[in-house]
């Protein structure tokens, strides 16, 4: 069935879900795709509340944020895929326990 | 997509007029029936999945790649609503008022078909094509939504019907409103893009023979390579009957009466429609075997430093001209 | 249970399962096919949730656009097997399930105890795009002009960090975005 209770679980499910193949893959590739994952399921939760509490007529303020979420998403997988490429073409791998000399 | 034989034909016919030859003439009256009888050839032979290949987006791909330009077809409005007792039927097959947009979203997911039958196939030719359709795909997208938004700005709207609604007037009596006159540059960029985002010379590098063997298909036979032939050629359809559609005034005469609704006007309606689809179609052929393949540095520069920006520049001027 | 119920839950289920055929595959190809399953269910939820304007940019953004950049990086590094790189062993895979098990059910909790009401009707033209572009240039213009910077930043900084060389002029042969001859 179709309720807020629903939709927001919804959202919580795709979120977890995301936390978890950020958490426990170490491909890096992987874990990018997991992060988009957890933006989807915030933008679930954005349009339901836009449904379930419109502000007076045709005015969908959550509409608006998943848009820039959008943007948002679509900087952070191109600057996370350049970096990638760099990476890949320096050491030949994906995977992210490799990539330490990035920090101290 | 019972056009596709016919244009198939059509296809070898002008090739061979071009490079005069005969063109096919065993098969029927005028050889009509030639891309039948290949079709049956097709289904004969043995479909080979090659060793080594990912079995699964393998068999995937083809039909991957052909689902988009059948849905894109959908979309388009081909004639005026008829009266039909009494209650308007609309001559499209799939409403809605974001029409447009759909388009443009399709268009996107047609490189999937490409990109994983070039990656299934473990090969480096089909693995190479595959990747030159993603690049290709991605940058001539934004070149076509950049020429589609100033047309939009134009209408007002991203409804397809208000869009060929937008076009039914007239100059003078006689020079139609099309989008095409009102926005030849955007006109010129859709097109260029359209023979882009459908793989036709000379924007063919996913498939150029001379360099890349077969391109993306290379390992696939039978029944599964004519998907992809098929494929291409009904994006080439979708593509010619959006063009119509956004820039020549769709299934709109010149000075006509879009309140007359009789069935005999509306049939007129589709038949004006597929007859400058048709004409587009003939263009799209000429132009292959005219002109030769562009490197693909070359496709990448046209792409970024002089689509885009000239895009931009369009919408632009066509936003200062809404406003003055 | 009408239609549009029907619709939902068809469409949560999908996206429920792609998000964990995404999460769980061992090749990035195969994450990324999910992938497309997964934001063409969310594309329907949104549908379903009357914005039909947002369940197609999320097909246009997300799995045409973002996905095809996945798609041909994972196609341009082409990974043998020993550049997937490793996994991780079992009992911490078990550790983040039970994590993040255990985070939806706080969210869980919290949402379930929330008194909700039902959905208000709202107008046929709620959610399309003229409703969401009156909102976005009027009231929500300055973060929208903040993300167009953020964009143009982006784009800068994924061009220099794709670039091979910088120290001297890139050839004629380079494609901006990315050297495809990898």
């Amino acid at each position: 069935m179709m309720t807020l209770h629903n939709c927001l679980l919804l959202s919580a499910l795709l979120f977890a879900t995301g936390v978890y193949g950020v958490v426990a893959r170490r491909n890096v590739l992987i874990m990018l795709m997991s992060i988009e994952l957890m933006l989807n399921g915030v933008n679930v939760a954005f349009v339901a509340l836009a449904r379930y509490y419109p502000r007076g007529s045709d005015a969908p303020a959550g509409h608006v944020f998943v848009l820039l979420t959008m943007a948002v998403a679509a900087a952070e997988a191109a600057v996370g895929l350049a970096i990638v490429l760099a990476w890949f073409r320096h050491r030949k791998t994906t995977d992210t326990d490799e990539m330490r000399s990035m920090r101290w | 997509m019972q056009v596709v034989p016919v244009l198939v034909w059509v296809e070898r016919k002008v090739s061979a007029w071009i490079q005069d030859r005969v063109g096919p003439n065993r098969v029927g009256p005028l050889g009509l029936f030639q891309p039948l009888a290949d079709a049956i050839k097709l289904l004969f032979k043995e479909d080979v999945v090659p060793e080594g290949t990912d079995r699964f987006l393998f068999i995937l791909a083809p039909a991957v790649a052909f689902a988009p330009a059948a849905l894109l077809a959908t979309v388009i409005p081909f004639g005026q609503p008829m009266m039909v007792d009494g209650e308007l039927l609309p001559l499209q097959v799939c409403r809605g008022n974001v029409g447009v947009l759909l388009t443009l979203a399709l268009t996107g997911f047609s490189v999937y078909g490409l990109a994983f039958g070039g990656w299934a196939s473990n090969n480096k030719y089909a693995m190479l094509g595959g990747l030159r359709a993603g690049a290709q795909m991605l940058s001539y997208e934004i070149a076509m939504g950049l020429a589609l938004v100033s047309v939009l700005m134009t209408a007002g709207s991203v409804d397809l019907n208000v869009i060929v609604l937008d076009q039914t007037g007239t100059w003078g009596g006689f020079i139609p409103k099309w989008n095409a006159l009102r926005q030849p540059l955007a006109f010129v960029l859709f097109f260029i893009a359209a023979f882009a985002e459908t793989n036709r010379l000379p924007f063919d590098l996913p498939e150029c023979e001379a360099e890349l063997v077969g391109g993306y298909h290379t390992e696939y036979s039978s029944m599964k390579f004519s998907l992809f032939f098929l494929a291409e050629y009904a994006a080439m359809f979708a593509s010619c009957c959006l063009i119509t559609t956004l820039f020549l005034g769709g299934w709109s005469l010149p000075g006509m009466d879009v309140h007359n609704h009789s069935p005999f006007f509306s049939l007129l309606t589709v038949a004006v429609f597929f007859a400058k689809v048709s004409v587009l179609l003939f263009f799209f052929i000429v132009v292959r075997w005219t002109l030769p393949r562009f490197r693909f540095d070359q496709l990448m520069h046209l792409g970024w430093k002089t689509m885009i920006p000239l895009g931009l520049a369009n919408i632009l001027f066509t936003g200062a001209m809404a406003q003055g | 249970m009408n239609l549009r119920d029907a619709f939902f839950v068809v469409f949560s289920f999908l996206a429920i399962f792609g998000a964990f055929l995404t999460v769980t595959r061992r090749h990035p190809m195969y994450s990324a096919l999910s992938l497309i399953l997964f934001f063409g269910a969310i594309s329907g939820v949104m549908m379903v949730l009357a914005a039909p304007f947002l369940a197609l940019m999320q097909l246009m953004v997300y799995a045409g656009a973002i996905l095809v950049l996945f798609l041909f990086v994972i196609m341009l590094l082409s990974l043998k097997e020993s550049e997937l790189g490793g996994e991780r062993p079992w009992p911490l895979k078990l550790l983040a399930g039970i994590g993040s098990t255990v985070l939806f059910g706080l969210l869980a909790a919290a949402i379930l105890r929330a008194p909700f009401s039902p959905a208000p009707p709202v107008p046929g033209t709620f959610g399309s795009p003229d409703a969401v572009g009156t909102v976005m240039f009027s009231e929500f213009v300055l973060p929208f002009e903040v993300v167009s910077v953020l964009i143009l930043a982006a784009t800068m900084g994924a061009v220099i960090l794709a670039k091979r060389h910088l120290d001297r002029p890139a050839p004629q042969a380079d494609p901006p975005g990315g050297g495809h001859h990898g």
